[in-house]
């Protein structure tokens, strides 16, 4: 009766065989699922985006006092669909003939920011983050400059790395 | 009737755990209190969600290209799309009102007491499950809004240190937000969250049956206290809360359309974005961490808040439960609803 009443009996060697096996075929199954569900969820969220050339305009033409406003566009494959991908970028040129562009994206939260020719500055509409010219933060929340992007000039045609 | 009742008792063994599950005693202290309502309330907007979304899903169209024009073709072209995306959208708000509001009751009636420690802490995992039901559904119709509202919900998750990109990454489905991105939020909204927010409403549900809900404030006199039974005489009451419930969000689908903005254009410079109104005090608050402040807004506050949440029963372990008798929980109710109501005011602004 006493035996009866004990909450931790002791278990038997058998008994102890068949916890291991139950736990150890459990754990195994859920391994043998859940490994290759977890990488197929992952899927190609981790790889990195092809990068594309992108016209921009004649280099001359590009405004040496301010930005030109430049929504580019090319095709590619986003999964599995072949889809226009659209952006935002910011062009100039200095008076020597060198080449400015910058990304839209304002290193705060990722809202595109917006240049303001008559205080010659860019201004992100989320939370009031500012750059000066050259895209270095003058105030708010962003913690880097805008970021610079790589530059190429083929026949006179600037073209952006996107 | 009962013959036919009998003869599935008879193979099932039903009517037992049933009768034990209906004839639960609801005390008298909380039965034709609206505040003890509010739990069986969000079950039920929980199945207004779950139905009226499934009646979008026989439209919807999960891609960038097709769900703008989807849910336009709900709003406005289908009879009653209108009415079936309107509830869909205010009862996604009075659910997380009331979320708020049956934690607030939890907290202020110090009812996260020993022994409904746990009760609580699932309690605190129902509020992530609601708000994060509400961000992956702001995404789906592919508007203005819901695009740089997740673009930016996103990017607070890739300034975490550390892991930031690869969390950004798994979130998006990819480095950019487009196709990948959608059917995510479009899966996670209609089949992970829902199969999660049933489990732990189970597990929730269990825990405040086994410990029963805390004893009222103050007693009224001596003896045990007065009840009333689960069925038919306490759900007769939820079922009228919930009848004007949805009559109301009836209404306020009919007076007050879903707003469905412009198409999203990610080349737009001019947008605002503005999250749905229960999040406005956060992007407010991430307005004043400036440059390497930033985690502290995006990473440090909210751990620290869904943190002391869950640490509160292991904190306030004390006998006393009258709110008027416990100044740090209830000063801290003052101070956390202020600066929620005055930052939502600024961020509305």
């Amino acid at each position: 009766m006493a035996d009866e009443q004990d909450a931790s009996p002791e278990l038997s060697r058998r008994e102890v065989l068949h916890t291991m096996w139950f736990w150890g075929a459990t754990l195994a199954a859920m391994g043998a699922v859940g490994l290759p569900a977890g990488r197929f969820a992952v899927g190609k969220s981790l790889d990195e985006r092809t990068k594309h050339w992108v016209s921009i305009g004649a280099a001359d033409k590009l405004p040496t006092d301010g930005f030109k406003r430049v929504v580019y566009e090319f095709r590619d494959k986003d999964a599995w669909r072949d889809v226009t991908t659209e952006g935002l970028i910011y062009a100039r040129a200095n008076a020597n003939g060198e080449v400015l562009v910058l990304s839209a994206v304002c290193t705060h939260l990722a809202c595109n920011v917006r240049w303001r020719q008559d205080e010659e500055r860019f201004v992100c509409p989320c939370h009031k983050g500012i750059y000066d010219a050259e895209g270095e933060v003058i105030s708010g929340p962003p913690p880097r400059a805008l970021r610079k992007i790589e530059t190429r000039i083929k026949d006179g045609v600037v073209e952006a790395l996107v | 009737m009962k013959a036919i009742l009998g003869w599935f008792d008879d193979r099932t063994g039903w009517s037992g755990p049933l009768r034990s599950l209906l004839r639960y005693p609801v005390p008298a202290h909380a039965h034709l209190n609206p505040l003890f309502s509010m739990g069986s309330l969000l079950m039920v907007l929980f199945v207004v969600q779950a139905v009226t979304g499934m009646f979008m899903a026989f439209y919807y169209d999960p891609s960038p290209e097709g769900a703008y024009g989807s849910v336009d073709y709900i709003q406005f072209t289908l009879k009653y799309g209108w009415l079936i995306r309107g509830v869909h959208h205010w009862a996604a708000s009075v659910m997380v009102v009331m979320v708020v509001l049956h934690l607030l009751r939890t907290y202020l009636y110090a009812a996260y007491k020993k022994p409904r420690e746990l009760t609580w802490l699932v309690g605190v995992l129902l509020l992530l499950i609601t708000v994060s039901f509400g961000f992956t559904g702001y995404l789906l119709p592919w508007d203005q809004k819901g695009y740089w509202a997740t673009k930016v919900g996103t990017e607070i998750a890739g300034s975490v240190p550390v892991a930031g990109g690869t969390l950004r990454g798994l979130l998006r489905g990819g480095e950019e937000m487009g196709i990948s991105t959608l059917t995510r939020f479009y899966a996670v909204h209609m089949l992970v969250l829902p199969g999660a927010f049933m489990t732990v409403v189970a597990a929730h549900l269990a825990l405040m049956r086994r410990n029963k809900l805390a004893p009222p404030l103050i007693r009224k006199g001596d003896g045990p206290e007065k009840t009333v039974p689960f069925y038919p005489t306490h759900l007769a009451i939820e079922a009228t809360i919930a009848l004007i419930v949805i009559v109301g969000l009836i209404v306020a689908a009919s007076q007050f359309h879903a707003p469905l903005g412009l198409r999203a254009d990610p080349t737009d410079s001019a947008f605002v974005p503005r999250p749905d109104w229960y999040f406005l005090f956060y992007f407010q608050l991430l307005k004043y961490f400036p440059g390497n402040l930033e985690p502290i807004a995006t990473m440090a506050i909210p751990i620290f808040f869904f943190g002391s949440l869950a640490l509160l029963p292991f904190v306030d372990r004390g006998e006393e439960r009258r709110p008027w008798k416990k100044p740090i929980t209830s000063g801290a109710f003052v101070l956390y609803a202020a600066a929620v109501i005055v930052l939502t005011v600024l961020g509305n602004g």
